[in-house]
């Protein structure tokens, strides 16, 4: 038995350097069972071929890339808070701000009925005192007040709508821009929302004053009405 | 441009999964494989190749490239069939039907050189091969897989395996030996059921 074994493995698989591979072909003349293994292990490895491995749809699942992240996560949670809390506002008050007007439209027109009334009532008895000369004055006197203070709230109001017709478009798309800029956008941002919500709160509070004057008013008028009412009663008596 | 492994490495290194995706696809295959011939069963090894590579990717910010990316793979493919084969104490098996209907084969696609008696032949070749490395011993059935199904050097295979240069060599030389005798003795028999039957007729 020939002991060449590892540079008959250098020689088969072609590991050889130029030198090796011929001095081992020299050797290979003057033995025979090198030659005969060298053969025999060139057939096992013809045979090593044909062990197909089965075909095999791939196990990996590719890894995705990072979803893009979308925009308004970026933005603080309070200033969504705070533009959600403005769009909220901006209906609020033009909610409110309609309700004032038809409010008023409907104290006016009352107010109108009732001065109407009063004008209209007989000037038959007069109580010690008062004349009716002197009830006709308040009356007209009470209704011109409140027809020009209406008139005037009525414009204020309706100056304010429409000083934010096409606010909240304008709103959004300062909140667009703002959100579109650097860290000083939340600032501003945050400023916005702060002069917005004391616009509407200064809006509210006022007008809720001029619907408490005015139901003051209608008050003071029913009262006057109710007088002179018992004072024609008692005339009449 | 085809990136080479090393470049796919670096990207995925640095975060590209996409750069990682692509060394999958290029050595799903041979990873398969290598895990389906030592192990023997496609399942097995389908589970060993979602782990190899579940592991590279963990371990991708270890590998410092002092070896080929697929050397390494095939390391951890290997020592996760070994770690299976010690688990289930279980010898590689070999997948093949008892006996081979020449008429399914017929049904199959057949290469248009090759008749069904070649495909017939063809996979008792392949059964007779796989079972004869199932028989194998570890050692010397890993030194010939790297080297005739995988194209490793003596060296490479002997960085992978921890092993002295003339190990490998002689685990090589001692494999071809084994299957040398144990496909010789079936090709004889084989011969002689042929003769026999030349005989009855």
């Amino acid at each position: 038995m020939c002991d060449e074994r590892e540079r008959l493995i250098d020689y088969l698989y072609e590991e050889a350097d130029a030198a090796a591979r011929h001095e081992f072909e020299r050797h290979l003349e003057t033995c025979a069972p090198c030659r005969e293994e060298v053969r025999a292990f060139g057939a096992v490895r013809t045979d090593l071929l044909a062990w197909d491995v089965p075909e095999s749809d791939s196990v990996w699942k590719p890894f995705a890339p990072p979803r893009a992240a979308a925009w308004w996560r970026d933005v603080p949670a309070w200033a969504l808070a705070a533009a959600a809390a403005v769009v909220f506002a901006i209906g609020a008050a033009g909610g409110a701000v309609t309700r004032t007007i038809a409010d008023r439209a409907s104290a006016h027109q009352v107010a109108s009925q009732q001065a109407a009334a009063t004008t209209a009532m007989p000037a038959q008895v007069v109580p010690a005192g008062v004349s009716r000369a002197d009830l006709d004055a308040f009356g007209r006197q009470l209704a011109d007040s409140m027809r020009s203070e209406m008139d005037t709230r009525v414009r204020l109001v309706s100056t304010h709508a429409s000083s934010r017709a096409g606010g909240p478009d304008r709103d959004v798309q300062q909140l667009r821009a703002l959100l579109q800029t650097g860290d000083q956008r939340d600032r501003d941002i945050l400023n916005t929302m702060r002069l917005l919500n004391n616009d509407f709160i200064s809006s509210k509070s006022s007008q809720d004053r001029t619907i408490e004057q005015l139901k003051q008013r209608v008050d003071q008028l029913s009262n006057a009405i109710a007088l002179m009412a018992q004072q024609q009663a008692g005339g009449k008596q | 441009m085809t990136l080479t492994d090393e470049e796919l490495v670096a990207r995925a290194k640095a975060g590209d999964l996409d750069g990682f995706n692509q060394l999958v696809s290029r050595w799903e295959r041979p990873i398969y494989a290598l895990a389906y011939r030592t192990l023997g069963r496609e399942e097995e090894a389908r589970d060993v190749v979602q782990e190899a590579f579940l592991r590279a990717y963990r371990g991708l910010r270890g590998f410092k490239g002092e070896a080929k990316f697929s050397s390494w793979l095939y390391r951890i493919t290997l020592n996760l069939c070994r770690d299976w084969s010690r688990r289930e104490r279980r010898a590689p098996i070999v997948q093949v039907p008892e006996g081979t209907d020449p008429m399914d084969l017929a049904d199959e696609h057949v290469q248009p050189a090759e008749s069904v008696e070649d495909l017939v032949a063809r996979r008792e070749m392949s059964a007779a091969v796989a079972k004869a490395m199932a028989e194998l011993p570890e050692e010397q059935r890993t030194a010939i897989l790297l080297k005739e199904y995988h194209g490793l050097t003596f060296q490479e295979i002997a960085g992978m395996l921890d092993c002295p240069l003339s190990t490998v060599k002689t685990r090589l030389y001692q494999g071809l030996s084994v299957l040398r005798r144990r496909l010789e003795r079936r090709q004889a028999e084989e011969a002689s059921l042929r003769r026999a039957r030349f005989e009855s007729l």
